[in-house]
């Protein structure tokens, strides 16, 4: 007999509002930046509006990534983005352990989703590189692109060795966001997660073990 | 009604062709060009400029004595002839600028300088034998004769480039290359009698009159009548002619005294077809632009440069798809530009923006003094402002003292539709759009490994199907390479430029090239080709050398010369080959008619990754490897090809980011990687969740 679900309101309006600019900026960076790699097939006139796009939503990604810091600061809530020795090592292995054999045998998922812990360990780790390695590193390679495209600064070692540190950024941040829609799919129904994040609310189960 | 009917008819017929005769007359509009309108008889020249006086060296009325006419004494009258020439880098020729051998900036071990005097000519196969050194190739007087037709005179034309002395007064025992020529039946030394031949003084007429008589100057200076080269220069205004013995004063009884008119010399500032006498013979305004290759057109043939305002589609070449060409050769020429717009004198007070060379003021961004007319007539300086090239070794300190084309083109303004416009403009000469194919016939490469039958180097051309001299011959372009090139204000831009490949033999230690003279003593006999290389070269046997058989592209082809050289005395021959950039500076078309197609370089084959055709062989698989004074860097390596010999770019190009045309980068490839590990994790557990759902759902369990 299943355990009794209720529904559980999982992100605030803030949350959701983030989430969503963060998704739209990514989509155009990745979709214009690719675009941008083949200037001569899409023309003067795309090539400048793509550049135009890809400048305006690096801007709104690097300002709501600031914002989100300043409210999780602020909330306190930063410390559910830090991983522990334990989301790396037992409790990582016991959660990749259920995708890599659980979910094909029906088995419910090892850690409860809180609104306070919806986090689990894989992807708080995920997320740590991403925001403090990922995000940073594209930020500041394509930033100085864009100040010594300017003339504004030197470029060390050439513009050719920051692009070829962005663009592996950008393969990376490709690979992140079709992992990510894939593992929405993976809630108690293929469009629960994503649901969650459009609505606020999802449903949780009572009676497991919960996220620390 | 019948009449009416009939006017009606011819007016119906009458529409047609008045719209027909209307319309041609549109879409063909009279044929004005410059050309078309020049007068085929030059008018008179207004000149402000005073009669003058011909004198002699001693100041005395030439003609009347009947001697040579000395222009220092001439103009010196009035200018300050001596400063002219001594800070004037056309009459210099390097010679200011002189190193001991191995030292000078090319990185040969046989150059004392960088410019023509002391730097080896690929094009020619000469070099100025280094001071004391044996066996001798050229010495001063050899090189007056060889290089003089492209000299203006002065410099180590008249004076000692090793003490200073003047070069008549040094006598027979004078030291290195002053005294001593190449005796063409010994190959030893010869003396040179400097105070019967006389010096080379500096040449005022050749870029101050109208029609200078060149031809007979060149005749004057290849006889050793070097102190009649400036009055030849006369010879075809009817105020001298050869005589049986000399040059005979032939003015009239009114200028017996020595003082002719400006008008008729045509006294005046220097034009373009001044200048055209020694850059380059493609370029007269006044006639159908032909080709002819050869050193008195050397700046067509290197570099490409045309500098005319005829259209292209009415020249005398037979250009691929002529009828469509019909842009000028030079849009500056066609707009009434001359050569000295750009190449002024620095202290002109018409261009003038202060001294350009001098480091003191470079800060200024506008420096109000200027010289007074008066001053600048005095005392003109003839370092003339010029551009940076890769070919323009000597007077490197005055690189890039012309203004360029961003000071008078506001390019801003006219390049709105360039996305990155500042970026294209820090990375790329202008040319690297507006020069986007050269048409003349250029020099591919110039092979004195071996000579053919008239004792001439063999030289390929690119850019023509066939001889470049015949005027049948289709002309199909060359797209010249953009490479970067570190220029004088310390920037690294990518410009276009021609590459030019020689190969030659250098012999003994430290290496000098071998000498024109032992190569025809080793490879002729009886005026044909050595019987030993016929055994080795004849591969038909037919007992002659065709082009193809003249080619040392085998080591065994190769070795049968390097014997002949031993045999007649070169030590250790061996072959070197050298590739000298070319930059492409004028020969600016249309603005319709520049680069806007993004993908000729932004896309994997653009013209930064292509590789570039070096040579259709390489003598004895010897690599060509890059001059050191160009400035030009090299993107790859050179390397065999099945067509010859190429350069293959291995970063496209290098320090410089191109979008679209870099190659992927291992990082790319690890990102892609990464990327498609997980395409593929998520479709197998995708199917996986699938398969087992839905083997749970048959069985009764919950997806």
């Amino acid at each position: 007999m299943s355990r009794p679900r209720e529904r559980i309101r999982f992100y605030t309006p803030y949350e959701r509002l983030w989430h969503w600019v963060q998704a739209v900026a990514v989509v155009v960076l990745v979709a214009t930046g690719f675009a941008l790699a083949f200037p001569a097939r899409i023309g003067t006139d795309v090539f400048r509006a793509a550049v135009q796009a890809h400048n305006l939503f690096a801007a709104v990604l690097l300002v709501n990534a600031f914002l989100a810091l300043f409210y999780n600061l602020a909330s306190n809530l930063i410390r559910r983005y830090v991983p522990t020795a334990d989301d790396l090592l037992s409790q990582g292995v016991r959660h990749a352990r259920y995708y890599m054999f659980g979910i094909f045998r029906g088995e419910p998922h090892p850690f409860d989703r809180t609104p306070e812990k919806r986090l689990m360990p894989l992807q708080k780790v995920t997320y740590f590189a991403i925001l403090n390695v990922l995000l940073p590193g594209m930020a500041v390679t394509g930033g100085w692109r864009y100040l010594a495209d300017a003339g504004m600064v030197a470029a060390p070692g050439g513009l050719a060795t920051l692009a070829v540190l962005h663009r592996f950024g950008a393969w990376l941040f490709a690979a992140f966001l079709l992992l990510h829609i894939y593992m929405t799919t993976t809630g108690p129904t293929l469009l629960a997660n994503l649901k969650a994040m459009l609505t606020g609310w999802g449903e949780g189960e009572h009676g497991k073990e919960r996220v620390p | 009604m019948i009449g009416f009917r009939a006017r009606m008819a011819w007016i119906v017929l009458a529409i047609p062709v008045a719209g027909l005769a209307l319309n041609a007359a549109a879409t063909e509009p009279p044929p004005v060009t410059l050309r078309h309108l020049g007068p085929e008889v030059a008018p008179p020249v207004p000149s402000l400029h005073p009669d003058v006086e011909l004198l002699d060296a001693s100041a005395r009325s030439a003609p009347a004595r009947g001697t040579p006419l000395s222009l220092r004494a001439t103009c010196g009258a009035c200018h300050d002839v001596g400063h002219i020439e001594s800070h004037h880098y056309h009459a210099l020729a390097g010679m200011d600028e002189m190193v001991p051998p191995g030292l000078a900036p090319s990185g040969r071990a046989w150059d004392t300088g960088p410019g023509m005097f002391g730097r080896f000519d690929p094009f020619l196969g000469r070099a100025l034998t280094p001071p004391d050194e044996e066996p001798i190739d050229l010495g001063t007087a050899d090189w007056i004769r060889v290089f003089g037709p492209l000299h203006v005179g002065g410099g180590p034309a008249e004076r000692s480039s090793l003490s200073g002395t003047r070069l008549d007064r040094i006598g027979g025992g004078g030291a290195g290359w002053d005294a001593a020529v190449l005796d063409e039946t010994s190959g030893g030394r010869a003396v040179w009698d400097w105070s019967r031949s006389g010096t080379v003084e500096l040449n005022c007429l050749l870029c101050h009159v109208r029609q200078p008589d060149n031809a007979e100057r060149i005749l004057a200076l290849q006889r050793g009548e070097f102190s009649w080269a400036s009055t030849a220069t006369l010879a075809g205004m009817g105020l001298v002619a050869r005589g049986a013995t000399g040059y005979v004063w032939t003015t009239t009884p009114d200028e017996a005294s020595g003082r002719v008119s400006a008008r008729r010399l045509g006294l005046g500032h220097a034009r373009s077809d001044n200048c055209r006498q020694c850059h380059g013979r493609a370029c007269r305004c006044s006639d159908p632009v032909v080709f002819e290759s050869g050193r008195d057109n050397w700046r067509a043939e290197s570099g490409g440069s045309v500098f005319s305002p005829g259209r292209m589609n009415r020249s005398g070449m037979n250009l691929a798809g002529k009828e469509a060409l019909d842009s000028p050769w030079d849009v500056h020429a066609e707009r009434l530009l001359s050569c000295t717009h750009c190449h002024h004198a620095p202290n002109n007070p018409a261009y003038a923006r202060g001294d350009p060379a001098a480091p003191a003021v470079r800060h200024l961004r506008f420096d109000p003094r200027r010289a007074r007319e008066s001053e600048y007539l005095y005392r003109p300086d003839h370092n003339f402002t010029k551009g940076d090239t890769a070919q323009g070794t000597a007077g490197r300190r005055f690189a890039g003292t012309m203004r360029g084309c961003r000071d008078c083109h506001d390019a801003e303004s006219s390049h709105a539709f360039l996305p990155f416009a500042r970026r294209h403009f820090a990375a790329l000469d202008c040319n690297a759009c507006h020069v986007p194919v050269v048409y003349p016939p250029t020099r591919r490469s110039t092979d004195w490994t071996m000579l053919d039958e008239r004792k001439e180097p063999l030289r390929r051309h690119a850019g023509v199907d066939g001889d470049p001299n015949d005027p049948l011959s289709l002309l199909t372009g060359r797209v010249p390479a953009l490479l970067p090139r570190r220029t004088a204000d310390g920037a690294t831009r990518l410009g276009p430029h021609l590459l030019h490949v020689a190969y030659f033999w250098v012999g003994g230690d430290p290496p000098r090239p071998v000498r024109r003279f032992d190569l025809e003593r080793a490879f002729f006999a009886d005026g044909r080709h050595h019987p030993e290389l016929q055994a080795a070269l004849d591969r038909n046997g037919d007992g002659t050398l065709t082009a193809d058989e003249l080619l040392l592209d085998t080591p065994e082809r190769a070795e049968a010369a390097a014997a002949r050289l031993r045999a007649v005395g070169v030590a250790s021959p061996r072959i070197v080959g050298e590739i000298q950039p070319f930059s492409v500076s004028h020969g600016v078309g249309r603005p319709e008619g520049a680069q806007r197609d993004c993908g000729a370089c932004h896309a994997p084959g653009g013209r930064l990754c292509q590789p570039q055709e070096l040579a259709e062989y390489a003598p004895g698989g010897v690599m060509p490897s890059p001059v050191a004074d160009s400035g030009v860097l090299l993107p790859g390596p050179v390397e065999p090809a099945s067509t010859g010999i190429r350069l293959r770019p291995e970063r496209c190009p290098a320090g410089f980011y191109v979008m679209g045309a870099q190659p992927l980068h291992a990082l790319d490839w690890l990102g892609l990687l990464v990327l498609a590990g997980t395409v593929v994790g998520v479709v197998v557990h995708g199917s996986l969740r699938l398969r087992f759902g839905w083997r749970r759902r048959r069985s009764g369990g919950s997806a």
